[in-house]
């Protein structure tokens, strides 16, 4: 393993044991984003100035012989939608470029400090995370690290392609119909959806509430499970977080395998599925002996309702600036919330109502299986700029329909562990590992099952 | 519902909510509108018990 691809864990290590200075860590990472963001476009700002006394802290805290924290010295970047002290957060916009500078980090941004990270930037995105592509007009599109011509998927685009490029080892991004898992796939990295209101989203740009999940992405199945760690706990500042209090996931990694049930999902989860897509499902079920073929109800209603759910609430919450100042938007997201803010109220009622019927049938699944496979995206990385592609034989809107397998999971909040599987596929393609509620600590132990068995890897990117 | 009777819906509705469309917008907002519709029909179509539960505040 090369410096750059440590992981978290790694990097915690030789800080906390005075190995190597956290500062050294940081001013690699920082090399690494302002060498590499011309070509990637991944970080909508980097900040340099906090990364390098924070990690100087680090360094500091072990010179003394005092506890840096788990990540001491990580260098970690976020999506544009987590507040970070002193920036304005634009959740790639430019209306919200007005808006006054961040007067503190978010929640997740300050456990992450508290742990000992170390903030190298904040990443592209869709605007206001409306999309699958982060093909952002305001911004540019973020590239993919495996085939620059290609998109690294979205909303949370460039969270993934710079720990994809190796710029950092772990991200933030936040997930509301796919935005973590479809970048994750594309991207080749591991990524985790968690259950809904399992992390706080306090202090991030909200794009539908009732659907809005954040989570990590990182290069191991280790580094997710102490980002879940690290990252857990109740909130105030967000009234849909659990205030439960959970077991450490990490301790739970190598666990013993044997006994856990697993199906593939068939029926809508393999229509449009490419062959690279089938391949990467097959070598995962194959590796974790997955049994029957699982079949969900209604799941194109799940997804219908996910879809008018979304436009909805991201309407409304938007409704000032569409009657302000519509033209300010990009083209990509503006139609969708001028339409979205026009939805009848029965449409909306009956989305939730029909959410709470899914939720019911799934759960009944989910008494019978532990977890259940499908491929993250129907199909790999299309190009930038690319209107349709192939999705198994119907040609469809790239944009719109890389989420047609997450969008029907994250409908009803259920955990998800994306793993990138190794050489399948000329690029990358993920596999999800979805469970029910709040045990992501065995789609973690599948996912570091999958990791040691060689199944799964983060891509190399060689940049 | 037919490209006329979505235009209307789409300037009555938006003039009672107050939201104007650009008119450099009409062309997408009714193609939306049409998909919305169109997708909302099939999830309407589908019967719920009365009972079932609305959850504006979603717990997995």
């Amino acid at each position: 393993m090369s410096e750059k691809q440590m992981d978290a864990m790694a990097i915690a290590d030789e800080v906390r044991s005075g190995k190597r200075s956290a500062v050294s860590f940081v001013n690699s990472a920082l090399e690494s984003a302002r060498a590499l963001n011309p070509a990637l476009n991944g970080f909508t700002s980097i900040t340099e100035e906090r990364a390098i006394l924070e990690s100087k802290s680090m360094d500091t805290l072990v010179a003394r012989g005092q506890d840096p924290g788990p990540l001491a010295g990580v260098p970690f970047a976020v999506k544009d939608l987590f507040d970070v002290e002193g920036i304005t957060t634009l959740a790639g916009s430019k209306i919200d470029r007005d808006k006054p500078a961040a007067t503190r980090d978010g929640t997740l941004v300050e456990r992450m400090r508290l742990a000992g990270a170390c903030l190298i930037g904040a990443t592209n995105m869709d605007e206001y995370a409306y999309g699958f592509s982060t093909e952002n007009s305001h911004y540019g599109p973020t590239r993919n690290p495996h085939g620059l011509a290609h998109i690294a998927g979205g909303s949370s685009g460039g969270s993934a392609a710079v720990v994809a490029a190796d710029v950092v080892p772990v991200s933030l991004g936040s997930d509301t119909n796919g935005s973590i898992r479809v970048p994750s796939s594309l991207c080749g990295i591991f990524g985790l959806k968690p259950t809904y209101g399992r992390l706080s989203r306090g202090g991030s740009t909200p794009f539908c509430q009732s659907l809005d999940h954040v989570g990590p992405f990182a290069r191991s199945t280790r580094d997710l499970a102490l980002l879940l760690d690290v990252l857990s706990g109740p909130d105030p500042l967000d009234p849909a977080c659990t205030t439960e209090i959970f077991e450490p996931a990490l301790p739970e990694l190598d666990k013993p395998w044997e006994g856990v049930r697993a199906g593939v999902l068939s029926g809508y989860f393999q229509k449009w599925s490419s062959p690279e897509a089938r391949s990467a499902v097959a070598a995962v079920a194959k590796a974790i002996g997955a049994g029957n073929d699982v079949e969900l109800p209604r799941v194109e209603l799940a997804r219908t309702a996910a879809y008018l759910i979304t436009a909805t609430e991201g309407a409304n919450l938007h409704l000032p600036h569409l009657r302000t100042r519509p033209m300010d938007f990009d083209l990509a997201t503006r139609d969708r919330f001028l339409a979205g803010a026009l939805m009848p109220g029965a449409v909306y009622v009956q989305a939730q109502r029909f959410r709470s019927w899914f939720r019911r049938e799934v759960g009944k699944i989910l008494a019978e299986t532990d977890i259940l496979l499908t491929a993250a995206t129907p199909i790999t990385a299309p190009e930038i700029g690319q209107k349709f592609a192939d999705f198994n034989g119907d040609r469809l809107n790239a944009r719109q329909n890389m989420g047609l397998y997450t969008q029907p999971i994250s409908f009803i909040g259920l955990p998800v562990v994306t793993v990138p599987v190794a050489n399948v596929s000329r690029m990358p393609m993920g596999v999800m590992l979805i469970g029910a509620p709040n045990n992501e600590p065995l789609l973690l132990r599948a996912a570091h099952f999958l990791e040691k068995q060689g199944v799964a890897a983060a891509w190399d990117a060689g940049l | 519902m037919s490209e006329i009777e979505l235009l209307g819906f789409m300037k009555a509705a938006s003039e009672a909510i107050d939201l104007e469309i650009p008119d450099e917008c009409e062309a997408g907002v009714l193609e939306n509108l049409a998909k919305n519709f169109a997708m909302a029909k099939e999830l309407l179509a589908f019967r719920l018990q009365e009972d079932e539960e609305q959850a504006p505040v979603f717990t997995p």
